[in-house]
């Protein structure tokens, strides 16, 4: 069990638009370890966010509470690329409303 | 898995213990070496290794191999230098012959022609310190072999007429030389005799050498055979009468090789012993040089082995010490998740209730599943199975307060539906970080009535006698997420003799697999129709996680009689 570690990438190709890229699997010690990125990231201002997940083989529920904190902090969360696992995940958890896909 | 409240209290330190009894309770590594007490453990410090013994063994029998090679090596050189030199020896031995023989046929040549004054003449160049020989003689033969001209000393052989007489009678004309033996008389002389081969005048020349005083001489330092000392015998055995020199005290012990050279009529045995190593000091040396070098590298060798065992036994008893930790932590968090969820499900009749609750084996703090049965007392039962994200006491903190709320909301009346609105003002995932997934239904257990709300679960699976299938929930967003409006309770009827099975997604999420998949594994797992609500939960239990899944996994079953 020793997959490559989760990542978190943050950067702002139009200001006010920020783009998050996620990879690696997203479970709880991913995302206990991403903490204090994550933490940086919910402080930033931003108008939208689009979070890249192409990235992501796997996400758990606290993966996915990330991604709906961002949706909270920020109201326009888009997500891009997630693969068939990662968008059943969501859709299972009622929650494609609040996390659309969007393109690129 | 569940353990003893007393223990759990004991390990969260909340009752006070002695070690050795805190120990004990730790069944999980109980029995084990690391349990023992510490006396034993400075004990087994204190002694050396077997592993280390066995190096330093077989580093010793190695060395000792060396060593004996070494010697064995060093024993066949000298052996094989002396063999050689003596053959040497000798040969320079038999190379001296000619030059005692030649001076004497050209002496009896003169004798034989009567011209006295060139014989002395050339003999007296024979004898004395110069010389060969003490004295030259010329002899008449005859029945009292007497000298008729003499050079040099007075012969010893003269002064013994039976002597000389027993000796010149086998006297005879030939090329050899005749020589008269040891003369052991006031002055121990060598006599030699010489008779050309076809002389007939009745003469005979004799020479004597004096041997050394003490028969013993010194071979020239630097010379070929410096190295060796000898000891010389006339005739074709070592005895000591006939010792005619020896460079060393006698007997002559250790190493040695005798050689017997023709002389004359007779022999010389030439026996040599080395004076020193024949191989110069390094090769005599050379097996002690192995047998210390061997030593101090077995000792290190010895040492490295036990500085190495220890260090792995170090290690094993840290990757024990890890592992007892491991298993109480595991322990707490297990002992604490079973605290907060029911400790028994409510007795209702016309219904038959199961629950299970497993741990997951991948993180070992306490995680956010819960299942919970509420008797409403108007006929109806209500049934919760729930998962709040993440792991840890917020979420174990978190799950409580839910299962608390939703247990208080029963108890006011509300509605799946509007229960589940209610709890969204408890947990919010901007500001918590969490969020819950929840499973909320409402059984009416005469009719088999279910109303059923999902935020954000995973649907409920019926299986009945005949096979398995999933209801179909409209699926809202998870308490804590807030914003979209929620779906209102599905109403479906639970036929009797089937078993609705709620469960937490640890029991059919895998890494890699889409949860599609899972949940047609746990699909066919419960449509083998099982007996009870309690043998189905084990039966999918046993199936879909038999050793324990990575997350924790909450199973709740409740089947309707007939």
């Amino acid at each position: 069990m020793t997959e490559p570690e989760a990542t978190l990438a943050v950067a702002e190709p139009v200001p006010g638009r920020l783009r998050v890229v996620l990879a690696g699997e997203l479970d709880v010690s991913a995302v206990a370890r991403l903490r204090p990125e994550i933490d940086a990231l919910l402080a930033r201002p931003a108008e939208a966010v689009v979070v890249d997940l192409a990235g992501v083989g796997f996400l758990d529920s606290s993966g996915l509470a990330v991604l709906l904190e961002l949706a909270q902090r920020f109201g326009d969360v888009g997500l891009s690329g997630p693969s068939a696992i990662v968008r059943r995940v969501i859709e299972s958890a009622g929650v494609a409303a609040v996390l659309p896909e969007v393109e690129g | 898995m569940v353990r003893p409240g007393a223990g759990a209290l004991r390990r969260l330190g909340l009752l006070s213990v002695r070690e050795g009894t805190e120990r004990d309770a730790l069944d999980g590594t109980g029995g084990d070496a690391d349990s023992q007490p510490a006396a034993t453990d400075r004990q087994r410090r204190a002694v050396v290794h077997r592993p280390a013994l066995v190096a330093l063994g077989v580093a010793l029998v190695v060395t000792g191999a060396l060593a004996w090679a070494a010697s064995s090596s060093y024993e066949d050189n000298e052996n094989r230098l002396l063999t050689l030199q003596v053959r040497q020896a000798a040969a320079a031995l038999s190379a001296a012959l000619p030059g005692l023989q030649t001076p004497l046929v050209a002496d009896y040549e003169l004798a034989v022609t009567g011209d006295d004054t060139q014989l002395r003449s050339y003999a007296a160049s024979q004898v004395g310190p110069k010389g060969r020989f003490a004295s030259v003689s010329v002899w008449q033969l005859g029945a009292s072999p007497h000298p008729v001209l003499v050079v040099g000393d007075a012969p010893e052989l003269a002064a013994h007429p039976a002597r000389a007489a027993a000796f010149f009678a086998g006297v005879a004309p030939s090329a050899t030389l005749h020589v008269a033996g040891l003369l052991d008389l006031a002055r121990p002389a060598l006599g030699y005799a010489e008779v050309p081969p076809g002389a007939n005048a009745g003469l005979a020349v004799y020479a004597e050498s004096m041997l050394h005083p003490a028969t013993r001489g010194a071979t020239t330092r630097g010379s070929a055979f410096s190295d060796l000392n000898f000891a010389l015998y006339l005739g074709p055995r070592p005895e000591r009468r006939q010792l005619i020199e020896a460079t060393v005290p006698l007997p002559i012990t250790g190493r040695q090789r005798m050689e017997v050279v023709p002389f004359g009529d007779t022999s010389i045995t030439l026996v040599a012993t080395p004076d020193q190593p024949l191989g110069g000091g390094l090769t005599q040396n050379l097996r002690w040089l192995v047998v210390g070098g061997g030593i101090v590298l077995a000792l290190l060798a010895g040492l490295t082995a036990e500085f190495l065992v220890r260090r792995r036994r170090t290690a094993e008893r840290l990757a024990a010490e890890n592992d007892r930790l491991y298993r109480q932590q595991r322990a707490v968090a297990e002992t604490l998740q079973h605290a907060l969820l029911p400790t028994e499900l409510p007795e209702v009749a016309g219904v038959e209730l199961a629950a299970r609750y497993v741990a997951g084996v991948r993180g070992m703090e306490i995680g956010g599943d819960w299942y919970d049965v509420i008797a409403a007392g108007d006929g109806t039962v209500v049934l919760v199975v729930g998962d709040v994200s993440g792991r840890g006491l917020p979420a174990a903190t978190t799950m409580a307060s839910l299962r608390y709320a939703v247990r208080a909301y029963v108890g006011q009346g509300d509605e799946p539906d509007r229960l589940v609105a209610k709890l969204d003002g408890l947990l919010s995932v901007g500001r918590d970080g969490q969020f819950a997934t929840l499973l909320c239904g409402r059984l009416e257990v005469a009719s088999g009535r279910l109303a059923l709300v999902s935020a954000g679960h995973p649907p409920p699976l019926v299986a009945g006698p005949d096979d398995a299938r999933y209801l179909t929930v409209p699926v809202g967003p998870p308490v804590g997420v807030g914003g979209a409006t929620r779906p209102a309770a599905v109403e479906v009827e639970l036929p009797a003799g089937a078993t609705l099975l709620a469960f937490t997604d640890g029991l059919v999420e895998r890494r890699g697999e889409h949860l599609d998949d899972g949940l047609e594994r746990l699909r066919k797992a419960a449509d083998d129709g099982a007996a009870s609500a309690g043998s189905l939960l084990d039966d999918v239990l046993a199936q879909l996680v038999p050793d324990g899944g990575d997350d924790d996994v909450a199973l709740l079953g409740i089947r309707r009689l007939r």
